[in-house]
């Protein structure tokens, strides 16, 4: 409630906007949102940025194995997740053993720090959005292609999924800055009751598209 | 139809995950059907010996039908993009 009154004294301009530097931290401070390790409490330097946070790259990566066969994935078939984990190579990347990611190669890394976005039951949540950073986009490597979004509800380390569209390879090391995350306020309870599910004919759940 | 909003703890398989913050999670909706994701391993506890818990958010409980209706902590690969599922009603916790 008392941050309900706090952004009220800002200005409602604040509701459902972008989260600055300063914004990002009050909302740490408070336990909004968590973001680990934390990132100190200088807004004015890095990972800061005026309107997101730089996240890390961490040190386990997964390099698809090259199929013996064709595949053909199909979502309709059970046990995607251990088809992905038993077709993939995980790969720890050190200082001195950096990843060099060929041009036109893709592969999935993850953030170094952890995030939990949570739910508070009738009170302001947030979600956020996970960007490229330009230098990287400059020199052809994309961190994310298709799945940007951070749900409110998430917790967990933040999945990368990494390609390289440039001419040259890149050299991946644990620990620099790959990613910056947008952080915006979700404006209602994503958590409707009662009878959410009233009207659902799909015994797997309503789709949320 | 009872709603709940309330975290739960639903029983899974678990596999090694892609990652080791992470399990590879298999769970059985309510209509039998398979389905996988995977989940950070916070949300998951194990129960005893091989039994595994995960933690996610019920909606409602549908005592006639035999049925809960959960949030997942992320969208399974086979269902299409929801998170929210049904599952049967002896496996909340």
């Amino acid at each position: 409630m008392n941050h309900l009154k706090l952004i009220l004294q800002d200005g409602l301009l604040f509701h459902l906007m972008i989260l600055s530097n300063t914004e990002i931290l009050k909302c740490l401070d408070r336990g909004d949102f968590e973001i680990s390790p934390p990132p100190g409490t200088d807004t004015t330097k890095p990972p800061f940025n005026t309107s997101a946070i730089d996240l890390r790259l961490g040190t386990e990566i997964r390099v698809p194995k090259t199929p013996i066969q064709p595949v053909q994935l199909d979502l309709r078939l059970a046990g995607i997740s251990n088809f992905l984990h038993d077709n993939t190579e995980k790969i720890i990347i050190t200082k001195n053993q950096p990843y060099s990611l060929e041009p036109n190669k893709f592969i999935l890394g993850q953030t170094f720090e952890r995030v939990n976005f949570p739910i508070h039951g009738g009170d302001i949540c947030y979600s956020a959005r996970v960007e490229g950073k330009s230098s990287l986009a400059r020199c052809g490597v994309l961190i994310h292609f298709t799945a940007p979004t951070i749900h409110a509800g998430f917790t967990g380390i933040i999945t990368l999924e990494i390609i390289n569209l440039g001419i040259h390879n890149f050299l991946l090391t644990p620990d620099m800055y790959i990613c910056q995350l947008i952080i915006e306020e979700v404006k209602g309870s994503p958590i409707q009751s009662p009878n959410q599910f009233s009207g659902q004919t799909n015994p797997t759940g309503r789709s949320r598209a | 139809m009872t709603s709940y909003n309330a975290n739960v703890w639903i029983p899974v398989n678990v596999f090694p995950g892609m990652f080791s913050s992470e399990y590879s999670v298999e769970l059985k909706l309510s209509d039998g059907k398979m389905v996988s994701f995977f989940a950070d391993k916070t949300l998951v506890k194990e129960e005893n010996g091989n039994v595994y818990t995960l933690k996610v958010y019920l909606i409602n409980r549908d005592k006639e039908k035999k049925i809960g209706e959960v949030m997942l902590p992320c969208e399974p690969f086979e269902t299409y993009s929801s998170r929210w599922v049904t599952i049967p009603f002896d496996d909340i916790k």
